[in-house]
């Protein structure tokens, strides 16, 4: 569990980049859209400290709005420097998966053969 | 309801209150058997004074737990606790005020979230509170390290040189502040203090409150290291008669700031620090 976190905190970058890109949302909401897509062993912990870094690095901007729960919540959107980071992640992890799934893939065909 | 830091911060500001009440009496009644009888007028002032900032303290310790357990009112037991670990290691962080009171609002809104949802704390932020606060400082750009502690370490040194030469003034009755020196003795116990004590009791106050207690009796071993380091100077007096190195250590007088520049030299580099360390934090994210 311990290692394919560690692997995935590179992607998950990307990932929220991603959930940012497609509407505004808040820290809790990104979680839960990221276990909706299978990421069952995510946290907020985890993903907490990924939008403070992604926010300092310029690359989403956040606003405080008020929430039924009392606090307000930050919602977080793109900034255009995050908007090229995003495309280039899409670009580098296309490329690496397309890479990958090659090497697997002899590797599978090679076990059958 | 009391978390663990709750606790922790009430009995320490009892503890240090108490000592200071102690240590108050016992130079007042000292200086009554030297001076036979008479107190000189600073001497009273800066007891009050102490003794004053004693029992604020207590009460605003006191004060701000209730305000902010007013503030925490709609969150669970569990979570409170759990809020409470995380923000004792973001607050002894080199975080700024407005960052801090950030975090704590977000990590409520969070908690308050999933409280809603029914589920537990160690879901939202994982089994390990120190981990998580590590991540959580690090996206900040804090890591604590040597250049960390030597830098905090000698803020500390610099804010009590400046404080200390003020209080002797006062307390000998020296009409410039300029012109008090200070026993090298004491200078040595505030570098002791400040570079072995308090970053001790610091680091076993964070693992006690997140349930690590080996760890947290480091806090217990700081408040001895301080009683070590008066022992050294104890000895050092024990010792004098015979060496002669003891003698002329304790004979020596320091005068830290002759002069206004070098006292404004010594503020500027304190802040100078608090910059520094500002911009160390904010390096690795450029």
């Amino acid at each position: 569990m311990a290692k394919q976190t560690q692997m995935l905190k590179g992607v998950l970058e990307g990932c929220i980049l991603e959930i940012v890109s497609q509407e505004e949302t808040y820290g809790y909401a990104v979680c839960e859209q990221l276990i909706q897509a299978g990421f069952s062993h995510i946290n907020e912990g985890i993903v907490y400290p990924i939008l403070i870094r992604l926010e300092k690095k310029g690359w989403l901007q956040a606003e405080k709005r008020p929430s039924p729960y009392g606090p307000k919540r930050k919602y977080y959107q793109l900034t255009e420097m995050g908007k090229r980071e995003r495309m280039e992640f899409i670009l580098r992890w296309t490329e690496t998966s397309r890479r990958v799934n090659q090497i697997l893939e002899r590797r599978i065909s090679d076990e059958n053969t | 309801m009391k978390t663990r830091r709750e606790k922790m911060k009430k009995s320490f500001s009892l503890v240090i209150a108490g000592i200071v009440v102690l240590l108050t009496g016992l130079f007042l009644w000292a200086s009554q058997i030297r001076d036979q009888g008479e107190l000189g007028s600073g001497q009273g002032v800066i007891a009050i004074a102490v003794l004053t900032l004693a029992g604020i303290s207590v009460f605003v310790v006191y004060w701000q737990a209730r305000s902010r357990n007013q503030k925490l009112k709609n969150l669970r037991e569990d979570y409170r606790e759990h809020l409470d670990q995380v923000m004792e290691w973001v607050g002894q962080s080199a975080l700024q005020n407005s960052e801090k009171r950030e975090i704590e609002q977000e990590l409520m809104a969070i908690f308050l979230e999933a409280q809603g949802a029914g589920r537990q704390p160690q879901s939202v932020i994982g089994e390990d509170v120190e981990s998580f606060a590590k991540d959580l400082l690090d996206a900040y750009g804090i890591h604590p390290g040597i250049l960390s502690y030597l830098l905090t370490s000698t803020q500390w040194v610099l804010m009590y040189l400046v404080i200390v030469q003020g209080y002797r003034s006062l307390r000998h009755g020296i009409g410039s502040y300029y012109a008090a020196s200070m026993d090298v003795e004491v200078l040595f116990l505030f570098a002791w203090i400040s570079f072995v004590t308090l970053p001790m009791i610091q680091y076993g106050g964070k693992a006690w409150v997140v349930g690590k207690r080996k760890q947290g009796l480091f806090a217990i071993f700081g408040f001895l290291t301080f009683l070590i380091g008066v022992g050294i100077i104890e000895g050092i007096h024990a010792v004098a008669d015979r060496m002669p190195w003891a003698s002329e250590f304790l004979g020596k007088q320091v005068l830290v700031f002759k002069h206004p520049w070098q006292l404004a030299i010594a503020i500027a580099l304190a802040f100078g620090i608090f910059w520094l360390k500002q911009w160390l934090r904010k390096k690795p994210l450029r």
